[in-house]
């Protein structure tokens, strides 16, 4: 028993990734349509620029942290005004690609940088396991579940609660007819960009205190589950993409635990097809926008 | 003297790549009144009020509101500081939101207005639920969750607490029973008396329509072929002709010809 949950338990702190880059990636789908692939690798680029901060800098493990969280804001927005403000409105296509072409650009620069095996990364807690009744648990992988559940509920509330979040709503429902009632759909969307990109830096500064290293391709390796996680969720769905990120990071678990570890991707796929063939829309999406 | 119009334009033109939907229309609105504009299914009715509040691209010699030209703004402004307010052709809400909260997006922009002095005071929740009593019963619901006339209150409530200095509405009669279109359309006409609201009001059933109006424009092929008050316009051969295509076939529909460079029509 206590070995299932701890499967469980290792599945919901894999998960916290796919959640932490999901969530950001759906919002931008939601609001511009836009398939943004480059979202996963704003993931390690928050962890690199924690690094630089802390290393490079000088500066304390709790600055660096603190910094290479927010980092997402300055790269969200001038991905914005750089990338998706030109191609995102023109057409699905052009948006899909451009952000494959920065995705690579991030991977390829960092690897130009820090060369392709990667970096440590200073630890920002101290990483010693804890047992609660025969569980084990670090307090970096404490941080980053706690963290995973504030930022997921905390964006559905910004958006069920706040005039700002219903306006992302309405966006995301027709950027027509919000643009009729007076919304500023454009600020909506470079704020929607800038908390997508800004919650996937501190998913990469949160992971990165739990593994301690970080490569280049850190982001691109997570791009498959990410598409994953909001597909079956059903795209646009933020509570969707929380709890099918947490739910994908559990099966994975018990796939290594319980049948192999080369078995470990095809489990995600596998979950994917058999939603789709079930349930196109994905579990939580509505039958409408498909572009 | 007469008041200046809200709503002056001059020579409109949208065109989507070949396609020209609209070709150099020209109408005008006088202040608290309900001026119409008909025409059938693609004469490019829709076209010309989303290139009215700026949603589609399109020229113009002269485009003001208010007296102010509001050619070079985008459509935030137009809406917010003009009060250009835009109902869409079928059942407008946000199916996701609840009546109170889709309501609400209306307000917003009407406290805006009033804060900036643009409107002496705009239209609270209370009244708005005292002409729409369905929408009080109902306004935990979703939208999605009303009927199609339900839905279109909705989108009229809302866009009356947006304190409008012109309200556009765009085809209300689509999608709906005739029983509903009879009652929104009474609504309109009870909310513009007691109101005073100025409307610009583009319909595909004439009849409807013209009861309302206090003036028409008739709309063929993005021009406009024929204008003037409801009584004479709705005995004219052109109406009848701009629904049956036959516009070429009537003496003086000078609009109906294909030249492409053609002047400025129908001057008033």
């Amino acid at each position: 028993m206590t070995e299932l949950v701890q499967v469980v338990l290792n599945g919901l702190i894999i998960g916290s990734e796919y959640v932490l880059v999901a969530i950001g990636f759906t919002l931008i789908f939601g609001v511009m349509g836009v398939m943004n692939v480059a979202q996963a690798d704003f993931y390690a680029l928050g962890a690199f620029v924690m690094i630089w901060m802390c290393v490079n800098a000088g500066l304390g493990v709790v600055a660096g942290a603190i910094l290479g969280s927010l980092s997402g804001l300055l790269f969200g927005v001038l991905y914005y005004f750089l990338v998706l403000s030109r191609l995102g409105e023109k057409d699905f296509f052009a948006a899909f690609i451009g952000s494959v072409g920065v995705s690579y650009f991030i991977e390829n620069l960092l690897t130009s940088i820090v060369g392709s095996q990667g970096e440590a990364v200073p630890p920002l807690l101290p990483s010693t396991f804890h047992s609660w009744g025969g569980l084990l648990i670090s307090d970096p992988q404490i941080l980053l579940l706690a963290a995973t559940l504030a930022i997921s509920v905390g964006l559905l509330l910004v958006l069920k609660r706040t005039p700002f979040g219903r306006d992302i709503r309405a966006v995301s429902e027709s950027r027509f007819l919000a643009a009729a009632t007076g919304v500023n759909c454009r600020l909506v969307i470079i704020g929607s960009v800038a908390i997508a990109s800004v919650i996937a830096t501190i998913g990469g500064v949160l992971v990165s205190a739990t593994t301690l290293t970080i490569t280049p391709f850190s982001g691109g390796d997570v791009v498959l589950e990410m598409f994953v996680v909001a597909i079956v969720a059903g795209m646009g769905s933020v509570g969707g993409a929380t709890i099918v990120g947490f739910g994908l990071g559990v099966i994975e678990s018990m796939t290594v635990a319980y049948i192999g570890s080369s078995w470990e991707e095809v489990a995600g796929l596998l979950v994917l097809v058999v939603v789709l063939i079930l349930r196109p829309q994905g579990l939580f999406g509505r039958q409408v926008r498909i572009g | 003297m007469a008041p200046p119009p809200v709503l002056k334009a001059r020579d409109i033109s949208v065109a989507y790549g070949p396609i020209r939907a609209v070709q150099e229309v020209s109408i005008t609105v006088q202040a608290g009144s309900t001026t119409v504009l008909v025409g059938a299914n693609g004469a490019g009715k829709s076209s010309l009020l989303k290139a009215l509040v700026g949603l589609v691209r399109m020229s113009a010699s002269e485009l003001t509101v208010g007296g102010t030209d509001v050619r070079r703004l985008n459509t935030l402004a137009r809406v917010r500081d003009l009060g250009m307010v835009l109902l869409p052709e079928g059942r407008a809400v946000f199916t996701g939101m609840t009546v109170d909260e889709c309501l609400e997006m209306g307000r917003r922009i009407g406290h805006m207005r009033e804060r900036s002095g643009k409107v002496e005071s705009a239209l609270e929740l209370d009244t708005v639920f005292e002409i729409f009593p369905n929408l009080k019963e109902r306004h935990r619901l979703l939208g999605q969750q009303l009927s199609g006339g339900e839905q279109q209150m909705l989108a009229v409530a809302r866009a009356l607490l947006m304190a409008p200095s012109i309200l556009l509405v765009d085809e209300p009669s689509v999608g709906l029973a005739p029983k509903i279109v009879k009652s929104i359309f009474q609504t309109l006409e009870a909310i513009i008396r007691q109101y005073k609201v100025s409307i610009l009001l583009v319909e595909q059933d004439s009849k409807l329509a013209l009861d309302v109006a206090s003036y028409a424009y008739v709309l063929s092929h993005g021009r406009v072929v024929v204008e003037g008050l409801p009584e004479a316009v709705r005995e004219l051969p052109e109406l009848r002709a701009a629904y049956l295509g036959e516009v070429s076939a009537v003496p003086g529909g000078e609009a109906s010809t294909a030249s492409d460079e053609g002047e400025a029509v129908n001057q008033p």
